[in-house]
């Protein structure tokens, strides 16, 4: 209820900020950082559910690459967090793996992990947030439900990045376990979506750069990369993300994302 | 780069055979095979004081789970399980762990066949996990399970996920012989099993559970009528004991709280019957994680700069360097109301842990762990760790050494049964 009610006085604030563009030159850049989040959340709902699959490549220092190939499927809640599931095909000794996560916006999410050998479902905290995926230079956050409340933003300048116009703003993790003190983002004007986010340590020096790339329209109005690479600058380590047959309202529903069913998965 | 090429040619082979037979059998819409291939060799620190005169030994087993989806919303799950044991004749075995045809809707799920289950939250031992037997000749710490004879039917709702079994047909439980290790200290006499039921291994037992998720807190409730898959042991002879499966009735909880970085754990059993005295059981306990436990001496420059920022393979400092390191302090205490008439060894023991998760692109991972017995002084230690190897191979290590045990009338024979294992794995 609470939530409802913060996001409605945001949607408010939002479309008289987009209502009168002097009214945008004059909102502080907290005001105008939030405003373009929230356009770009607001363009990206209606979703309902989707799925992919994505081929991650893990590359080391010296260029040794190993692989993994994971399903993952979102639906779509509205009024909290999304429910997300992730089946894990590659490597081979952690086939059938999958994790099932309740994000919320209120509250410490939920997640469970099914381990196929031992058949059992195994309730895990959430707490870990800057922990690394699958020993990627993927962080749990960075690929977790993106909602707007877990930021505080601050606008910071326009931009031109290899011939986008872009917003370029700044984002600050609410959660006290993020691995970051600030992220800095560059919204594609055109589409409101993230091109190339900088991702800053807890030191607040710059660790790491995801620049997404290959963006196909879904519905006539959800963008998707196709993929995505996170550079590590301190480790020289580096993860891209390629995703496939992308899907968009294929029918999935609660029960799919309950933990009773991470035994059925396949 | 040959692995890869021959996963690329067996998954284009899968994809050739899939679309065949999806042309031959209308009804066929998916099916997958998987599973494991592993080489085992375990190393025994002492000589044997019994028949088996050997201290090193190997073996060969395979773990396959084919599944096929017969109908839309209706599968069929088998998983043969073999192991050919060089100088443990009795650990040469086979078995079916599941064979087991599911289905289910949006709120129900109905199966019949082979199955396991698992129930439980604590790490060293699961009072409440009652379903299935132990394969006992596989593992020391029960972790391996024999497939059960099951019908089940689930049903899931707002209140919670509601589960009956009905078990008609009861296994029994397999031992290592005096010329196999590590030896027990008893030699059992299968032949001479009893069973407190006159329908003996067809008494059909029933089980009833109730599991539900909260905020912070997973909770799950049980009842249990029926075989008690733990025999007591009745003297047949002077140096033979025979299995007695005892007819019971389980109550049991289990509970596990995550309050952060901190998980808090319990398991509770009341259990009863004719020839079983009234008590309880229990394991509980706490697990904190410490995410990224090393990164402090890095953020606070602690470490010589060169150590972490070099091609260095030395794995002390490779290990201070990782600042991806998890480590979990785990600490259960297990108790049983009976005290020293247990028939189980966890009458009032201690576990203290340690669990490493590496997150590198490895997955490595390892577990050390002490239960002591505070009654007896007996101390069992064990290290577990396991790596990937060439993105198809897993290579893990079990060593395994107990001490101060003369006086504890469970662990006294496995004085001289330390012993360090190996095991390569294939998986597909």
């Amino acid at each position: 209820m609470k939530s409802t009610m913060k996001l409605k006085s945001k949607t408010a604030l939002l479309s008289l900020l987009l209502a009168t563009s002097t009214l945008v030159m004059a909102a502080t850049p907290e005001e105008q950082g939030l405003a373009i989040a929230m356009e770009a959340d607001s363009r990206d709902q209606g979703f309902v559910d989707s799925s992919a699959n994505m081929k991650m490549t893990l590359r080391n220092r010296a260029g040794k690459e190993s692989i993994r190939n994971v399903r993952v499927k979102t639906l779509e809640v509205n009024g909290d967090g999304d429910k997300s599931l992730s089946i894990f095909d590659e490597p081979a000794d952690v086939k059938g793996t999958a994790s099932l996560t309740w994000s919320h916006s209120d509250k410490p999410d939920e997640q469970w992990l099914y381990l196929p050998a031992l058949k059992r479902v195994k309730r895990i905290s959430s707490k870990n947030k800057s922990g690394p995926f699958m020993g990627s230079e993927f962080a749990f956050e960075d690929i977790g439900s993106q909602e707007v409340d877990k930021y505080e933003y601050k606008y910071l300048r326009d931009e031109s990045i290899d011939g986008a116009d872009t917003f370029v703003i700044e984002r600050f993790p609410v959660d006290k376990n993020s691995g970051y003190t600030k992220q800095v983002v560059w919204i594609e004007k055109e589409r409101y979506i993230a091109l190339k986010i900088d991702f800053y340590d807890r030191k607040d020096s710059l660790l790491k750069t995801l620049s997404t790339s290959d963006f196909s329209q879904y519905l006539d109005k959800h963008w998707r990369p196709a993929t995505m690479e996170m550079i590590n600058h301190q480790s020289g380590k580096s993860t891209t993300l390629e995703f496939q047959d992308y899907q968009f309202k294929t029918g999935l529903s609660d029960s799919d994302f309950e933990k009773n069913a991470l035994k059925r998965l396949r | 780069m040959t692995n890869s090429l021959a996963t690329r040619s067996l998954n284009h082979t899968c994809r050739i055979i899939t679309a065949l037979s999806i042309a031959n059998t209308p009804l066929v819409v998916a099916g997958d095979i998987r599973g494991s291939v592993s080489a085992q060799a375990t190393y025994f620190f002492s000589e044997a004081e019994t028949a088996a005169e050997w201290q090193a030994n190997g073996s060969l087993s395979a773990d396959i789970e084919l599944y096929q989806q017969i109908a839309d919303n209706v599968s069929l799950t088998i998983r043969p399980f073999v192991r050919i044991d060089h100088q443990n004749e009795d650990r040469t075995h086979a078995d079916v762990r599941e064979f087991i045809i599911t289905t289910n809707g949006d709120s129900w799920e109905f199966g019949g066949g082979l199955g396991q289950v698992f129930w439980g939250v604590t790490e060293s031992r699961n009072p409440v996990d009652v379903i299935n037997q132990i394969d006992n000749l596989e593992s020391v710490d029960g972790s391996d399970k024999l497939g059960q004879l099951m019908l089940t039917f689930k049903w899931f709702n707002d209140y919670g996920d509601f589960e009956l079994f009905a078990l008609p047909h009861f296994r029994e439980r397999s031992y290592i012989g005096s010329d196999g290790r590590p030896f027990p200290g008893f030699s059992i006499n299968r032949n001479a099993t009893q069973f407190e039921s006159t329908d003996g291994n067809k008494h059909v037992d029933a089980a009833i559970r109730w599991s539900r998720s909260f905020d912070s807190w997973d909770l799950g409730l049980h009842y249990f009528s029926g075989t008690a898959r733990d025999p007591a042991l009745i003297p047949v002879s002077a140096t033979e004991l025979a299995p007695r499966y005892q007819q019971m009735q389980q109550t049991g909880v289990d509970a596990l709280g995550i309050y952060g970085d901190l998980n808090v754990k319990a398991e509770l059993i009341h259990r009863r019957g004719d020839e079983i005295t009234d008590h309880a059981e229990a394991v509980t306990g706490l697990e904190y994680t410490m995410v990224g436990a090393l990164s402090p001496l890095q953020e606070n420059e602690l470490l010589p700069e060169q150590w972490c920022t070099g091609e260095s393979r030395n794995p002390i400092t490779g290990l201070l360097c990782n600042d991806r390191l998890d480590i979990g302090l785990v600490l259960e205490y297990l108790w049983d109301e009976r005290g020293e008439d247990a028939s189980q060894p966890f009458q009032n023991d201690m576990l203290a842990g340690l669990r490493l998760a590496f997150n590198d692109e490895r997955s490595s991972d390892a577990l050390i762990g002490i239960i002591r017995d505070l009654d007896h002084g007996s101390t069992t230690f064990s290290l577990e760790a396991s790596t990937r190897l060439f993105e198809s191979f897993r290579l893990s290590t079990e060593l395994r050494a107990f001490s101060g045990t003369s006086d504890d009338p469970f662990l006294r024979s496995l004085a001289d049964e330390d012993f360090l294992r190996f095991e390569l794995s294939y998986f597909f």
